[in-house]
């Protein structure tokens, strides 16, 4: 059986739980209250996900890049550009010009602060970007003095409405950047060395990749892309206010396990971490569709999650 | 004498004693006399459940486990605490509900993550989102008292210091039980290497069973202190106590990979990140930039406290070899 | 007591470890076990013990059936294994290590640990092997030797009624041996069995009263040690009479200029300060021999630059290597046997494994993937498959691949055929001899005596040094290079 795992078959069977949880819930959802499909409710809910999915592909980035890589600042990133990148722009949209390439280069800086303390110092990804996160909030309070931001460009505004058909603005560019970032995740020599790196960094050190150098960029996209994530939360909402993104960091881990890239390296890819972003925000609009508090909601998720990490994320055995 | 030295020197938790110290002298010469009773009973309070929660997830970081779920833990222990005084309960029946509901997270948590084998940052991932969803939904928003008279005893027993040391001490003694057992010895093995301890003849699912469980015990300790001192029920109360926690514990030099750290470590860590706090207020007069601050110092100290602690392990070895206390 | 194994096998994915091994021991003997690396001993000793499952076959304890489902299990009904690769926790003192089994019911009922205890069961135990000064000290802070010792102890203190002894010996000191083999003799003599397992056959011999003879997983047949002789066991395990190799002319020492010079190289061995210094001609095969953790594999990995930057003669020109890349980049190449840990790429395809370090890091792009993996005898039915669908021996040969496809002038090669099978190490062989012959320079560590005096026999110019306690004894030319030469300089007769 073994000798059978093609590289591609497997990708597929990484997908294939969330495309079937997908089919399943939409099924579930139709029949909770017809309507549920309708492609206005669908796009709407695929519109949520793709803000989380931008998140999704640099988180993908790290824990490709393996070694218990994880990235939990990026939540606080998120926030951070979205208070103060549209507050940069005076509500301009020419504004943007340059507030949302400043803001892609400072993510850009911040994660490769994080990276730089885990893989020279060798301390552990997890409290690097807790405690990074922590930083990053402290920036925003400081600069913002805990105001929402008022002035919001239009053209982040428009990012939540329908465009071509019943599919958002959002959507249709979340789609062409994670096809884009597939592809330079598989393709390019970046990506391939990224792949080497994660699946065993002490091999790829003998092989004469330059390990640190590689694994400290992947920190960096990660948190570019929270970082325009941000821009694009912003746009979708409308508003921003302090620690608005704080639950997208573990939304993003649980997305890109759920879409079969593992917490262990050197395997996995983008799409998956959208696939998983749907399911959430499908699971979540059932939830709500059904009336149930909030409370409630969170906690089914909370028990769903685990039904699906006990498919897709044990450990081996101790008994070989 | 002086391997006695070495082994003080090279107890994990030394570091964490030494910025510990510092910080109170740090302080001590930024304001001078801050020190005062009014001080220590405040910074008990506020900090007392950083404190008992970092000591109860150091037993689950030291078996090689991860526990992101104490925040949901603690806010579902808050609010059952809070919904029980509410419906006039006798107080001893409300405390012992408390901990079976702590009891059942930790049996939860220990169950996915010791017997089904599952991730455990993702296992207590869902959990926590699994607690705090229950939280929230029997309080969706904050409000309630304890009892009248459990307040007041908290609030002025042995000059208000009386409460919440009892609860640190019991949490103190509970982490020197474990530490002094036998399951103690086999928390710090399979936290070592899994496949030596199951080698060994230990049954390594059940030590990481029981070290959830055991962690969780303490969180609802102390979350039944911070719900008393609190006296209020709010299902966000302890959000952000996870990330402390964990970072408390790394500067009390506790590893994330298992096998190495002290209970004792995390509680000095969790005083330190306390006293920053002080140390910032004093520093850092924008009010705005506080948070930024005492980040970026915990950040230091995170990435101090770990490199000293390795410096530690590789210079100080008892025949004078230079080991690598890294590799196994 | 009798100890009957029947049919006993077990897979790990594809690879076969044991397939229908035989093996009947009883009361009051000590039997050997014996075999090439990768011929089943440890996965036997492992299913005895619990540690692992067994696909089919049974085990009889005095005609009953025996199961363990894990190692406790396997220590409650008497079987204890001593690990090769050390089961000591290393975190923990060396009393707790040695009384960690059944920590919960020995010392006591009480649920505390009683120190002085678990202390005074140990030291009995160190003062017969001794070393009684390291009780309280943590595993981390003793050596290599005394480590084993302990592991040795942590056997011996749970009373076993089957002893399982894999490999102790391999790290020890000849007086430790020595002790070893009293206690040994002394168990027997009480009416234990004792399963003992070593390469080195000269104890096989001193410490056996049978020897059973594993090779791919099968048992060949037992032996009586005093009817076998040393090349007779040999020839069982390996399957073989003397093989036909293809016996080069050999070249004389010099003809051909020196590529490398090593300069002095620091080792340390056992706590003592030492240096190596080899010099290494164009196409020459130099095999490393010396029993374990005598020094090679550290100077190996100094000359890739792995820990620290290092300055040797190449090419005539004094060069700096900063790291692995450095040394990549001037082509040098590094095969190691520890595929796990430093050879593959697990999660990756077997085309990227191959292509790794002439894509990415030298930036040749390889046309024809097929056939650089067909050139080093590679067997896969599609290079975008998975490299753990391959068996270990296929693996090793697209690690190996790897580094062909740099075209490097200096191969350096750790113990590359550790653990795969006896074709594939003859396609490993072919392929160096092929890449000396074009003009690669080979420097290899070998475990296994016979494999260096294979190779050196195949390739046109070779030379064998023996490494012991931190450095070369023994350099070994043409006739020279011998079983009985290697193992005697080895073991420190020079």
């Amino acid at each position: 059986m073994l000798r059978k795992i093609n590289k591609n078959n497997e990708i597929i069977r990484n997908f294939l739980p969330s495309i079937i949880i997908i089919v399943l819930m939409l099924l579930v959802g139709n029949i909770l209250t017809p309507g549920f499909t309708s492609a206005n409710n669908v796009f709407n809910i695929i519109c949520k996900a793709s803000v989380l999915t931008i998140v999704c592909i640099g988180q993908a980035f790290v824990m490709i890049s393996g070694n218990s890589g994880i990235d939990m600042s990026v939540g606080s990133i998120m926030s951070c550009a979205a208070l103060l990148g549209p507050s940069m722009t005076q509500g301009q949209n020419i504004g943007l010009l340059w507030s949302l390439p400043i803001f892609l280069i400072l993510g850009f800086l911040v994660g490769v602060i994080n990276g730089l303390c885990i893989q020279k110092f060798r301390l552990p990804a997890l409290v690097v970007t807790l405690c990074m996160g922590i930083v990053v909030d402290g920036l925003t309070i400081g600069f913002t003095h805990g105001k929402p931001s008022l002035k919001i460009p239009d053209l982040l505004l428009e990012l939540g409405i329908p465009y071509l058909g019943r599919m958002r603005l959002l959507t249709i560019i979340v789609i062409v950047l994670l096809f884009l970032m597939e592809l330079f995740l598989q393709k390019s020599k970046y990506g391939r060395q990224l792949f080497l790196c994660g699946s065993n960094q002490n091999v790829a050190r003998l092989s004469g990749l330059r390990v640190n150098v590689i694994v400290v960029i992947s920190y960096g996209i990660s948190a570019m892309m929270a970082a325009l994530a941000g821009f694009a939360l912003v746009g979708y909402v409308g508003s921003a206010q302090l620690f608005m993104a704080d639950e997208y960091t573990m939304l993003s881990v649980a997305s890109v396990v759920i879409g079969g890239t593992s917490l262990s390296g050197g395997k996995g890819g983008v799409i998956g971490g959208a696939l998983g972003a749907f399911v959430l925000f499908l699971l979540t609009s059932i939830l709500t569709v059904l009336g149930l508090p909030d409370g409630a909601r969170i906690g089914i998720e909370g028990l769903v999650l685990l039904l699906i990490l006990m498919a897709n994320s044990r450990e081996s055995k101790l008994r070989i | 004498m002086k391997s006695k030295l070495i082994n003080f020197i090279r107890w994990p938790a030394f570091v964490s004693l030494v910025l510990l110290v510092s910080l109170l002298i740090i302080n001590q010469i930024l304001s001078p006399g801050y020190l005062n009773k009014a001080y220590i009973t405040n910074f008990l309070g506020s900090n007392g459940p950083l404190i008992m929660s970092s000591i109860g997830l150091s037993i689950v970081l030291i078996s090689g486990g991860m526990d992101i779920s104490v925040d949901g833990i603690m806010s579902l222990i808050n609010v059952v605490y809070i919904t029980l005084s509410e419906s006039g309960m006798q107080t001893i029946l409300i405390l012992v509900i408390c901990i079976l509901v702590g009891l059942f997270c930790g049996i939860i948590n220990g169950l996915f993550v010791g017997y089904l084998r599952i991730t455990p940052i993702l296992t207590t991932f869902a959990t926590s989102s699994l607690f705090s969803g229950i939280a929230l939904w029997i309080m969706p928003s904050p409000r309630g008292s304890v009892p009248k008279g459990l307040l007041n005893w908290y609030y002025s027993w042995l000059g208000g210091f009386g409460a919440p040391i009892l609860f640190l001490l019991i949490i103190v003694i509970g982490w020197f039980i474990i530490r002094k057992s036998k399951l103690g010895i086999m928390l710090y093995a399979v936290g070592a290497n899994k496949e030596n301890s199951y080698l060994s003849g230990i049954n390594v699912y059940r030590v990481q069973f029981i070290s959830y469980v055991l962690a969780a015990l303490f969180y609802t300790i102390s979350a039944i202190s911070m719900t008393t001192y609190f006296s209020g029920g709010d299902a966000t109360v302890a959000s952000a106590l996870t990330m402390k926690a964990i970072t408390a514990c790394v500067i009390g030099g506790v590893l994330l990979s298992g096998g190495v750290g002290d209970g004792i470590g995390a509680a000095f860590g969790a005083t330190s990140l306390g006293l920053a706090i002080t140390t910032v207020l004093a520093i850092v007069k924008n009010a705005f930039f506080q948070d930024f601050a005492s980040g970026v110092l915990m950040l230091i100290a995170v990435i101090g406290c770990t490199l000293l602690n390795r410096y530690i392990a590789n210079k100080f070895s008892k025949k004078g070899v230079v080991i690598n206390a890294e590799k196994d | 007591m009798k100890l009957e194994c029947k049919n006993i096998s077990k897979r790990y994915g594809s690879v076969v470890a044991l397939n229908n091994a035989d093996l009947t021991i009883e009361s009051g003997e000590i039997r050997g076990l014996v075999g090439g690396n990768g011929s089943g001993k440890s996965t036997l000793s492992k299913i005895l013990s619990g540690a692992a499952v067994l696909d089919e076959g049974e085990i009889l304890i005095d005609n009953f059936p025996y199961k363990a489902n894990s190692p406790r299990e396997g220590k409650e009904k008497g079987i204890v294994m001593t690990a090769q690769e050390l089961s000591l926790l290393r975190n923990l003192s060396v009393s707790y290590n040695i009384n960690l089994c059944f920590l919960d019911e020995i010392l006591g009922k009480s649920r505390f640990i009683n120190k002085d205890y678990a202390e005074q069961r140990a030291i009995e135990l160190l003062e017969m092997l001794n070393i009684k000064h390291i009780l309280e000290m943590n595993i981390n802070d003793i050596s290599t030797n005394e480590q084993y010792l302990v592991e040795f102890a942590k056997a011996l203190i749970q009373k076993p009624k089957i002893l399982i002894v894999d490999e102790i010996t391999s790290a020890l000191y000849k007086n430790d041996v020595e002790i070893v083999k009293n206690v040994l003799f002394k168990l027997r003599d009480e009416g234990i069995i004792i399963i003992y397992i070593s390469h080195r056959l000269n104890e096989i011999f001193e410490i056996c009263d049978n020897v059973t003879v594993l090779r791919n997983g099968n048992t060949v047949g037992t032996f009586d040690v005093s009817n076998i002789d040393e090349n007779e066991l040999i020839s069982y395990m390996s399957g073989r009479e003397i093989k036909d190799v293809l016996v080069s002319e050999h070249l004389d020492e010099g003809s051909t200029p020196v590529i490398l010079d090593t300069k002095d190289v620091p080792l340390n061995v056992h706590n003592k300060d030492t240096s190596v210094r080899l010099r290494v001609r164009e196409k020459e095969f130099v095999g490393i021999a010396g029993l374990e953790g005598q020094g090679q594999k550290d100077f190996l990995r100094s000359l890739f630059a792995i820990d620290k930057p290092i300055t040797l003669e190449y090419k005539g020109e004094v060069v700096t290597l900063n790291g692995p890349r450095d040394a990549v980049k001037n082509k040098f190449a590094f095969i190691s046997g520890d595929r796990e840990v430093e050879g593959t790429f697990k999660e990756r395809s077997i085309a990227e494994n191959a292509v790794a370090v002439s894509d990415l890091v030298l930036n040749s792009k390889i046309q024809e993937v097929d056939d650089l993996l067909k050139n080093s005898g590679v067997k896969y039915s599609n290079a975008k498959d998975l490299i753990i669908s391959l068996s270990g021996g296929n693996q090793q040969k697209v690690v190996i691949s790897r580094w062909t496809a740099t075209k490097p002038n200096i191969i350096l090669a750790d113990d590359p055929t550790k653990g795969i099978d006896i074709q594939a190490r003859r396609d490993v062989h072919e392929t160096m001899r092929n890449m000396l012959e074009s003009g690669s320079s080979v420097i290899m560590i070998s475990s296994d005596d016979e494999e260096l005096v294979e190779t050196s026999k195949m390739m046109p110019m070779s030379r064998v040094v023996v490494f012991y306690e931190g450095t070369i004894v023994a350099t070994l030319y043409g006739e020279d290079i011998s079983l009985e030469n290697i193992s005697a300089t080895s073991s420190g007769k020079y």
